[in-house]
This record gives C-alpha cells, structure tokens and sequence, in this order.
C-alpha cells in the first residue's frame, strides 16, 4: 500500500472489524495528537463563544460553581447544620472544613458532569460535520472533557489564590498529583462521554436517562455528605457502593490534595500522594474507556446514515 | 478485473449502499435486542452495483436525476458513509467539496474561521500561514476578514469558503455540484482553479447537473439512474444520450399531441393517412440521426373533393418539451396541394438539431392556412444524439474570424441618451 492511498471494503468480517476497533481502542492517545490541530481550533472557539456575548465574560467560569456552592452550603451547612466529623478536627474547624470540603467536591463533580453531559449531544450537534466532511468525530468528546476541565481549574485556581485569605492554607507539594488528577478526570468522563455521544445519535432518549443517572451518581458520591460522619454500621453497609464509585476515589483524591493539608494523620482525608485512589480510579477508566470507546467505534460507521 | 492497478486513480468495484429504514426509534432497540433476529426495518437502496475506474490524471462527471444517487456515491468515496457493498480505492489524499464552510461559525471573524474550515479539510497550520495572504486575495474580501462572519453577506460568506476549498492540493478532488453558485466573475475564478487543478494531472469526480460543465471538464462520464449505472464511458457521449433522455423524460408530463386536440378526422373530408421520416432520398426508415444527416419526411393525404377543399401541408418540429423548433407549411412557399391523395415530402438537406428528442407533426391546413383538417405524429420521436461539444438546441452555420494582425477599430461607445 502506498502512502496515502485509500482503500475501503463493506462489511468488512467480524474478526477484523474487532482488531480495528482494538487497534483503535489503543492509539486513540495518538488520534488526538494527530489531529491536534483540530482539537486547538475547536478548543479555543469553544472556551471564547462559551461567554462571547456575556457581560460577565470570562467571571461566568467563576460565578457559576460559586452559584452552585452557596445553594448547597445553604442547604447542607446552614439548614442541616452539616459538619464534617470524625476526622479529628477540633470542633471550630469543622464547619469551615466542611466548606471547602464542600466548595472541592462540588467543582470537581460539575467540571465532570458538564463534560458528560454535553457530550452526550455533540455528535448531533456536529451533524454536519459529520456528515459532510470524512471527520474525526471521536476527538469531539476529549475537546469537551478538555474545556471543562479547564473551567474547572480556573475555579480550582481561584480557590487557591483566596484561600489563604480566609485563613487557611492549601499549598504544598502534594498540590503537584493536582496534573494527574485532572487527566484522570478527562480519561474517567472520556469512556461514558463517548458511548452516551455515540447512543444518543440511535436512541433520542439517552439525553434524559443520562440526566437520571447523573443526579443519581451525584448523589451516591460524597459531593457533599461525607462517609466519615456516617455511623459505623451504616458506613459498612455502602462501603461496596463507594468502592466501586471512581468518582469517590477521584474526589478522595482530589480532597487529600486541596483540602486537608495539615489534617490529622490518620483519617481518611490525611494529606498524602493520592496514589491509591489514583490507581482505583484509573482502573475504572480504563475498563468504562475500552468499552464506551469499542461501542462508540463500532456505532460511528454508521452515523452519517443516521444523522 | 485486477484490484490496485497504480495506473489508475480511483477503482471501485461493485459499490452500494443501503439504508436501514425504522418507523420509530424503539423498532431499531428491538432489533438490537434481539440481535437481528426479528427485523423491523425496510431496506433503501440508494446504490447498487457501481464499478469504474479513473485514471490518473482524468475526470469523471456523475449525472443522473434527483436521488438517482449521485450524492451517495460521493458521500462513499470522499469516506463520510461507508458503502454496504463492494470496495474502492483511491491513490492518494482525497478532498471533497460536498460543503463549503465547514464548521464556520457566525461569532467568529473571516480569518479565525478560514483557519478553522482550513485545519477541518486537513490543512496544517503552517500551510494555512502560507496560503493565507492567497486565500485573502482570492476571497477578495479585504479588511472585512476581521470582522465577525455574521456580519458577511451571504455571497461574501460563500467566497470565503470557496477561497479555502480551491487551495486545497490534494491527489482527487471530490466535487459537488458547489461551483454552480456565487456571482459571475467569482464562479469564473473557481472554475478556473478547478481547471488548473486538472491540467497539473490531479484526479477529479465532479457532479453536476450542468451537462455543459461535465462535458468540458470531463474525460469519462457515468450516468446514475435509480442507484444503478445506466451508462458508462467518455462525457461527450454519456451527457448527450442522458440529455436525450431527461428531454423524453420531460415529454411524458406534457405530452405534445394534447397540444393539437384531435377531433376524428371524417373521411368526406381532407385527411392525413401516415407520416414516415426516411433517411434523404432512400426507403429506409430512419430516427436515430445525428445533426448534419439528411432526412425526408413523407406525409400521406387524401382529399376527397380536391374541387372544394383546397389543403396545404404543414410540418411541426417540436422538441418534447413542447418547444416548437421550427415549422413549415406549403402555403408559405405558395405551392399548392393537389390531387385526391398523395404524398408531400419534406427533405432536409442537413439537420441542425442538436441533441433531444423532436416529434415531428404533419399538420393539413385548409387553403389560407387557418383551419387545420388533420394532423398526425411521426410514429415514433426523431432522436438526435450529437457527438460533438457543441451545446443547446440547434448547430447554427457560422465562422469564427480571429483577426490578432489585422486591427478592426473597436466599436465606438454608444451615447446614451441625453435628456
């Protein structure tokens, strides 16, 4: 075969569709840089129209979390009088404790949720892309997890700049993982993003199931309870739901990092490398990608049919 | 046939294409569920078993009617679709013109947006540095490339996708139909960008349904009719019997004869007998012609009481859309019908018809040419299949004078009026 020669066969046998959709599963990392150049372009259009327009502009990356944040300190802190126990902090911390625990969780959770729900729409979205030009529409959904990370950390930045403001301190080298933990998080959100992207073009109906599942999921994270207040028994009766959560360990992760520097050793929240939950939830990545990705490969030959 | 022949450019070989068809959404989830075992769907073929081949170099023109599935085939070689059936290969990068503008978006400026389409239709950053200031000039949109595409006009939002899409430099260029738009002298540039493209021997699949473009770009041609390749080979030939052919096609809802309502012709009074068009001055029948060819065409009458009845006789060419291309009668040239039957023949020395399909009408006229007694219809229609380039409804005689040495004076500027 000669370079850049094209040679394409219908229905090509069962056998050696599946060691396309392998060898595709594999250099999906080498897809994306081969077409960085198009991910750059609509990278950068994505961030700037997300708030052309607006007056608050680029504030809205900010106001929105902190919007999302005061609703459930309202909720959890104030009307429940939520506090976060059983880690050892004295009494007075707790509540502020339970505010930054509260502010990590809920900006990590809607960076997450927004990267899979939006995606779950932008193959119809870019129906005429698609459609029209031979498009490598798989780069889509990493461009979406992409932004909203990048949202996600300018919230996460804001957060470590005021901190030490209100008192508090959250910079140490640990803050180093905080790479690691924000490709993790595009890799975790990259596997559902993709099969709900690619199902949603046969089925209509995926956009609402995926708004039930994701208050579901929402709920049956910590975003904002915490398991370490929770009594023993019960604790020991979710204990499989939560090790089976990647979000759990991700947030854990992410938590061990940003909130409880300087928290007593010994809890679940000590500051420490994240490693452990790192590899917990990498390993749910990995599984949800090779899955959503082979779902998504099989079902893309036949999109520019269905759109 | 042998499969990867470097001589050519493009092979494809029994191509198709079929589209699962689901009444509603939750058919196609139990089909799944089922894992195909019970079938709901209906099949829509929008190909079937098209092979050809392109050499390097050439062009091929597709025409055929609406959704006779000229954009399918497109769609499958510039790989938006996959083909159900068959294979194909291409020797090289593909670029298809099926959209101008991809992924332009209205918020953006001119020149965030040529980068944009450029970087979606496989240009690297660097050439689109290079082919920028190009691009710009050929767009000829000017400062107007830093304002948002919003505020374009429509035609100017065109050329800005067209300056992309005609820098492009790839082995086979996939073309839709897209170059039949946008004013006058930007069609032109286009055109001529695409003319280039083939003269620096770059493959081309054009479609079109401007025969003219196909014939002149073209080298062979494949005419679609119903997803199937009705014919195949060089453009001259395939876009002059498909234009014969979409001509008859256009006969069958106006169907000429309704025009002349036929009142039965009674025997007491002058009437038409017959009408045969003869290859000139022989016995042998003749409607398949080519313009130049020489036809005599016979009508039979018969006048019953030639002392009462003065006729004279008339010939209609009429072009199946209803177009009367030339008609005659005797009673222009004052001859005069005589007798109780007969026959007049009408001979062309030479046909000037160009390609179409022409009934040809015998028409009886009473004496001052008002009443018409009778009229019949040739048996069967005059097919005219030219074989030359030349385009429209008939070959007129003519010169070319091309005079480079000898200065004619250029025509004085007309005055305008003055009030």
């Amino acid at each position: 075969m000669k370079t850049g020669e094209i040679i394409k066969e219908a229905r090509p046998p069962a056998i050696q569709q599946l060691r396309e959709c392998a060898a595709a599963v594999c250099t999906y990392p080498l897809t994306v840089v081969r077409n960085w150049e198009i991910v750059r372009n609509f990278y950068s259009r994505e961030l700037r129209s997300r708030f052309r327009g607006t007056i608050l502009g680029f504030l809205w990356p900010f106001a929105q979390p902190l919007a999302l944040f005061l609703v459930y300190y309202f909720v959890f802190a104030i009307i429940l009088d939520a506090k976060l126990g059983g880690i050892g902090v004295p009494e007075e911390g707790q509540k502020q404790l339970f505010l930054v625990y509260l502010f990590v969780g809920v900006v990590v959770w809607s960076g997450f949720a927004e990267s899979i729900l939006r995606n779950a729409s932008i193959i119809l979205e870019n129906a005429n892309l698609i459609k029209k030009i031979a498009f490598p529409s798989e780069i889509l959904p990493f461009n979406t997890a992409l932004v909203a990370v990048t949202i996600q950390c300018m919230a996460l930045g804001a957060y470590l700049a005021v901190s030490p403001l209100l008192g508090f301190n959250p910079w140490s080298y640990y803050l180093c993982a905080l790479p690691v933990l924000l490709l993790l998080q595009i890799a975790l959100s990259l596997g559902l993003s993709l099969a709900v992207a690619a199902s949603n073009v046969f089925v209509r109906d995926t956009t609402p199931i995926l708004g039930i599942v994701m208050t579901f999921w929402q709920f049956a994270t910590p975003v904002f309870w915490s398991p370490e207040n929770l009594t023993p028994e019960k604790r020991s009766k979710i204990e499989w739901a939560l090790e089976a959560n990647p979000m759990n360990h991700l947030l854990l992760a992410y938590r061990k990092i940003l909130v409880f520097p300087g928290a007593p050793a010994g809890s679940q929240f000590a500051p420490g490398w994240p490693w452990e939950e790192c590899g917990k939830a990498s390993l749910a990545a990995l599984i949800m990608f090779v899955l959503g990705y082979g779902f998504f490969f099989i079902a893309k030959r036949r999109f520019s049919d269905e759109l | 046939m042998v499969f990867g022949d470097s001589k050519y450019a493009i092979e494809a070989e029994n191509l198709g294409k079929s589209y699962k068809l689901f009444n509603s959404p939750a058919h196609r989830v139990f089909e799944a569920a089922s894992l195909g075992k019970w079938k709901f769907h209906r099949e829509h073929r929008a190909l079937a078993n098209v092979s050809f081949r392109v050499e390097r170099g050439h062009a091929l023109g597709v025409v055929g009617p609406n959704g006779a599935g000229k954009s399918t085939l497109l769609k499958i070689l510039s790989g938006t679709t996959d083909p159900s059936t068959g294979r194909f290969r291409l020797a090289g990068h593909v670029a298809s013109l099926l959209e101008l503008g991809a992924g332009f978006h209205p918020e953006f400026s001119g020149r965030e947006n040529i980068y944009l389409n450029g970087t979606l239709l496989g240009l690297s950053r660097r050439e689109l540095d290079r082919l920028f200031p190009v691009m710009l000039e050929f767009s000829e949109l000017g400062e107007f490339i830093d304002r948002p595409l919003r505020t374009y006009s429509s035609g100017m939002a065109l050329r800005l996708g067209f300056s992309v899409a005609v820098h492009l430099d790839p082995e086979v260029l996939i073309i839709d139909e897209v170059f039949a738009v946008g004013d006058m002298h930007f069609a032109k540039k286009c055109a001529d960008r695409v003319y280039d493209f083939r003269r620096r021997g770059k493959t081309i699949v054009f479609c079109s349904h401007s025969l003219y473009d196909v014939r002149q770009l073209c080298d062979v041609c494949i005419w679609l009719d119903h997803g199937t390749v009705r014919q195949i080979g060089d453009s001259v030939t395939v876009t002059n019997d498909y234009a014969a052919f979409s001509r008859s096609l256009d006969a069958n809802e106006r169907n000429p004869g309704e025009w002349y309502a036929k009142a039965p012709a009674r025997e007491e009074l002058p009437h038409l007998s017959g009408i045969r068009i003869y290859k000139i001055g022989t016995e042998e029948e003749i409607y398949d012609i080519a313009p130049g060819d020489g036809i005599d065409v016979r009508i039979w009458y018969r006048n019953p009481d030639p002392a009462q009845y003065k006729i004279h006789m008339g010939v209609i060419f009429q072009r199946n859309d209803a177009t009367i291309v030339t008609a005659d009668s005797t009673e222009f040239s004052k001859l005069e019908v005589a007798g109780a039957q007969g026959c007049v023949t009408y001979r062309c020395h030479k046909v000037i018809l160009l390609s179409g399909q022409f009934t040809v009408l015998g028409v009886l006229l009473d004496g001052p040419g008002m009443h018409r007694y009778d009229h019949a219809m040739s048996p069967s229609n005059l097919n005219v299949r030219n074989r030359t380039k030349d385009v429209g409804l008939v070959l007129q005689q003519h010169d070319w004078l091309i005079e480079p040495g000898r200065p004619v004076p250029e025509p004085a500027a007309r005055e305008e009026a003055t009030n």
